[in-house]
């Protein structure tokens, strides 16, 4: 009764709340079990040291050492094979739990993951990625919601667009790092939906360190029911409007280089009709100088869809051109949603009678920001 | 049976007149330019002293800072003011240094002042400290040399020390480094578009390094050749035993660091493809060559601190120390297994077999580790203990270099290491290490040597209450980031998800105490300099040559050659010299047959 309480204790300063799992439920024990371990010979060598200093402290029936041994074979072996076992105990253990999460399974749903500064990007194997944007902590910023079905095997294969990145899930006790030339990757079961809960929401953190915004890059991973899962699937895309699924999509992927306000933004082009630097003018329906001497009267969704797919083909003058390719990683819906976003963000796009955008925005904030605030409360759309 | 008489003050009259060494000689400008020149080994180490302690003392500034900042999540805040006016704040942002109005600002500072942090610490802090400090003025001291073996390349030295610390330092005036102390490539290499910073804080590693090389050279040399006569190598006080082992690995293992970063600057400023994928580099194989010198340069920071201790516990407990031999080698089995682990630094970026075989290296090295504790413990063991500052800092080491060490096992093993890997439990573990291990020894060993360098005693009550507020705030702030690690706190970030909020405040809070601490600390040592009593000169009844000569030594360390004649650690056969034998009375079996042995 008091063990399990104490275990339960340890529990929850260690991890909050008991392993999910059974795969993170053994990692905990074995955590539990190199505590008490340490505890053991924490204990022993403090209550040792304790105790010698108090029995042999200076006094004056003690102002000198009585002779002992300075050396003791026996005494030295054991207390070099003895350690030297347990070691060996423990490295065994973590070699097991280890090979637990490197060995991928045959029926695992493959979740292709890009890191790039300074944000997750989830790829489902239809090519669709996330359509939810949440903000979680008062006052923070809002992170990608990714939907994954419970009691499934999940296999990640990662890989980075820029610097070193690492995929942490701490829920599942694991990361790996994502490195920008080669695929990596590790094997977890999402954990069940708790009784009394529609979902379970896991963080994502980025473990290694890239960058200004190193600490912002988390995503959400949303564990649901499986029909649920299914249903999101099938209908995450439909009925959304597309201006809207735009803008999410920019913020996942998009918004580590590119703006949709008018600040001057030597990285990448700004989305923001109209906008004016580095000798060029920005946005949809204007024109642009190209770094090989061409132009274009003003960019159209052929151009845009071309530099999304094909960065290279065409470079803004000013630019180094680092974009990566796109290309099979967006569904088509989600292209002609990027398309919509950008075309909504200037005075050239076509006329909206939806209202989604709104034109009388008060003075000093763009467009975005105003579909910003609205997404938390509305950002079930395009599910059940 | 006989009385040698070696070491009497003025006893060889050729030298009678000889001063102490810190005694000025030419006025004050003649004075700044004889330090400034002097090949004198103890005022180098003097000189390293007051430059690590100003560099420990800013990267400590940069932690109080980086500790600050965490105290809130960085959040944008709105309030509705009661005229209708919307107010932003922002919060979680470094104090008298932030911009109200943009949070990214304060991120990027927090990102540059931890690279500064760590960056100072390690490579201008805590690699020289002991070593350079404590290892300069009593390597020569305790073999009863008057020097080290080459005196002007010490000096040079330190001048390279000095150096590339204005490199670091000017690097960060000049606009900060943000890519951590570890530069890990490709980002060290993309990052900062006017990448010069970027290549003046490597160059200055780069340079730190050199200094490193040199010094360790010059130990070795010096233990090989000027012993003095009679001592053995078994005879060497496990102080020497340890800061030799640690020259080894610092002669070995710096100039792969020096090519590393050298590689990494020619990458940035010429293109050449090593590292960065987008050149047709590797960046793991950075991690490969970093490590291969980082992790070897960790044993060149704890085993001096070891070294300490093994001298603290024997002189302050009275008592020869336990497995002597055990000691000795271990710290050369440390040394050597050393190079074979850099690996476990990488499990989350390598294939299973190399990670594996990394992992059954790396417990290997917690064997020798283990050993040493076992000693030091057993030493006690029947020991006349006096709980003074320099004790209480040996076993408050005891206590928080055996928490660092059992930490160690949950990262050694590889399920869990890829759960806490580049967690706050790395953080906590690392400072358990470093802080507990290495800075605890080193102030233990500064206040056990002080009225020798110096020839002042401190205050003894003052100094005890500096050093529980360093317990307290040390294991109040570090203790809480084993659990935020745990938890899912990754290492690194300016801002964190609201459920960490409580142990951060927590952490936060134990800085403060850890700064009350050193700030007592430094008052005691002040006032010791200015108005400290006159220090005889072996006040604690040591047995190695230190305390044959005077408080502090003179120039030439000894009137005359000292001859080695007893063990480092007999305290049960002879009376300590200038010690009187009522207050240091033998055990009556060692004068049965054999009258005790006095130094007169």
């Amino acid at each position: 009764m008091t063990t399990l309480a104490i275990t339960d204790t340890i529990q929850e300063w260690f991890f909050r709340e008991e392993g999910s799992t059974e795969a993170v439920q053994s990692l905990d024990a074995f955590m539990h079990f190199l505590w008490w371990h340490s505890v053991f010979w924490f204990v022993l060598l403090m209550g040792l040291t304790a105790y010698f200093v108090i029995k042999y402290r200076r006094r004056p029936g003690n102002m000198y050492a009585v002779p002992s041994p300075s050396h003791n074979t026996w005494l030295e072996t054991f207390w070099t094979v003895v350690p030297s076992l347990t070691l060996i105990v423990i490295f065994l253990f973590g070699f097991w739990g280890y090979i637990d999460k490197m060995v991928s399974r045959s029926d695992a749903l493959e979740l292709n993951i890009k890191g790039a500064k300074w944000s997750w990007a989830l790829t489902y194997p239809d090519g669709s990625g996330s359509t939810t944007l949440e903000r979680i902590d008062e006052g923070g910023v809002e992170f990608p919601v990714y939907y994954v079905p419970e009691n499934t095997n999940i296999t990640l294969r990662m890989s980075s667009t820029d610097v070193i990145h690492s995929f942490w899930i701490p829920d599942m006790r694991v990361k790996m790092d994502v490195m920008p030339n080669r695929y990596t990757g590790y094997s977890f079961t999402t954990p069940p939906v708790p009784d009394d809960a529609d979902k379970k929401d896991m963080w994502v953190f980025c473990a290694e360190y890239c960058g200004d915004n190193h600490a912002e890059m988390a995503s959400i991973m949303r564990v649901v029911s499986l029909e649920k899962y299914e249903e999101w699937n099938r209908d995450k895309l439909k009925g959304m409007n597309p201006i809207k699924l735009g803008e999410i999509i920019f913020k996942t992927k998009c918004v580590t280089c590119h703006r949709v306000d008018a600040t001057e933004n030597s990285t990448a082009p700004s989305w923001k009709g109209g906008a004016q630097f580095l000798g060029q003018t920005f946005g949809y329906g204007f024109p642009v100088q190209f770094n090989n001497g061409t132009s274009l009267e003003a960019r159209d969704a052929n151009y845009i869809r071309e530099s999304i797919l094909n960065p290279q083909a065409k470079v803004v003058a000013g630019y180094a051109g680092n974009m990566p390719s796109f290309d099979g990683q967006l569904a088509d819906v989600e292209l002609e949603a990027l398309i919509a976003y950008y075309q909504s963000l200037s005075e050239h796009g076509p006329k909206m009678d939806d209202g989604a955008v709104d034109t009388e925005e008060p003075a000093g904030e763009s467009p975005a920001d105003a579909a910003t605030q609205d997404s938390p409360t509305d950002d079930t759309a395009g599910q059940p | 049976m006989t009385t040698i008489d070696t070491n009497t003050p003025g006893a060889d009259h050729a030298h009678h007149d000889e001063g102490s060494y810190l005694k000025p000689k030419y006025g004050a400008l003649g004075t700044v330019i004889q330090w400034a020149t002097t090949i004198d080994h103890k005022k180098i180490g003097v000189m390293y002293l007051f430059a690590v302690m100003f560099m420990f003392f800013l990267g400590g500034m940069a932690a109080l800072a980086v500790r600050a900042e965490l105290l809130e999540p960085t959040r944008t805040m709105t309030t509705e003011l009661a005229d209708g006016t919307i107010q932003t704040t922002i919060t979680g942002q470094i104090p008298l240094w932030s911009d109200p109005d943009n949070a990214a600002v304060g991120s990027n500072n927090y990102n540059r002042l931890f690279t500064l942090h760590g960056a100072i610490m390690v490579f201008m802090f805590i690699v020289p400290s002991v070593p350079a400090s404590l290892g300069n003025f009593f390597l020569p001291i305790m073999l009863g040399a008057k020097d080290v073996a080459f005196p002007r390349l010490n000096l040079l030295s330190w001048y390279i020390y000095v150096f590339g610390s204005i490199f670091g330092i000017l690097s960060i005036v000049l606009g900060g480094v943000d890519t951590g102390w570890t530069f890990y490539t490709p980002y060290s290499t993309t990052t900062d578009p006017d990448h010069w910073r970027v290549v003046l804080m490597v160059l200055a590693a780069f340079v730190l390094g050199f200094s490193s090389i040199l010094t360790g050279l010059n130990f070795i040399v010096t233990v090989h050749k000027l012993r003095a006569p009679g001592m053995g190598w078994f005879d060497m006080p496990l102080f020497i035993w340890a800061v030799y082992a640690t020259s080894i690995i610092q002669v070995l293992a710096t100039p792969v660091i020096g090519i590393t970063l050298l590689l990494l600057i020619f990458e940035r400023l010429f293109h050449v493809g090593i590292f960065d994928p987008a050149l047709g580099g590797d960046p793991v194989l950075y991690q490969h060559f970093f490590w291969f010198y980082s992790h070897p340069v960790v044993y060149v920071m704890i085993l001096p601190a070891m070294g300490i201790i093994s001298e603290l516990l024997a002189v302050h407990s009275r008592k020869h120390i336990f497995g002597y031999r055990a000691i000795a080698f271990s710290s050369l089995g440390i040394a050597g297994v050393s190079f074979l682990v850099w690996g476990h630094h990488i499990f989350t970026a390598m294939g299973e077999l190399v990670s594996t075989l990394f992992s059954a290296l790396t417990f290997l090295v917690a064997i020798p580790t283990a050993i040493k504790v076992f000693n030091w413990i057993s030493t006690l063991y029947k020991g006349s203990i006096i709980l003074n500052t320099p004790m209480i800092y040996a076993l408050m080491f005891l206590f928080t270099f055996s928490i660092g060490g059992l930490t160690g096992l949950p990262l050694g093993a590889l399920a869990t290491d890829l759960h806490l890997h580049d967690s706050y439990f790395v953080v906590a573990h690392f400072h358990y290490v470093m802080m507990g291990g290495t800075v605890i020894a080193m102030i233990g060993g500064i206040h056990h040597w002080w009225p020798k360098m110096f020839g002042k005693m401190y205050s003894e009550k003052g100094a005890l209450t500096g050093a529980a507020f360093v317990f307290l705030g040390f294991n109040v702030t570090f203790f809480t980031q084993f659990f935020l690690g745990m938890q899912g706190m990754p290492r690194r970030y300016a801002s964190y998800v609201d459920e960490f909020q409580t142990l951060h405040i927590v952490s936060t809070v134990g800085s403060w105490l850890l700064l009350v601490g050193f700030l007592i600390h430094l008052l005691v040592f002040v006032h010791s300099l200015l108005a400290g009593k006159k220090a005889p000169p072996n006040p604690w009844g040591g047995l190695t040559f230190e305390w044959e000569t005077e408080s502090p030594p003179i120039e030439h360390n000894f009137h005359h050659e000292p001859l080695c004649q007893h063990g480092p650690y007999d305290f049960d056969k002879v009376v300590p010299p200038h010690c009187d034998a009522k207050d240091y009375p033998l055990p009556p079996q060692a004068g049965a047959d054999d009258a005790p042995r006095t130094i007169a």
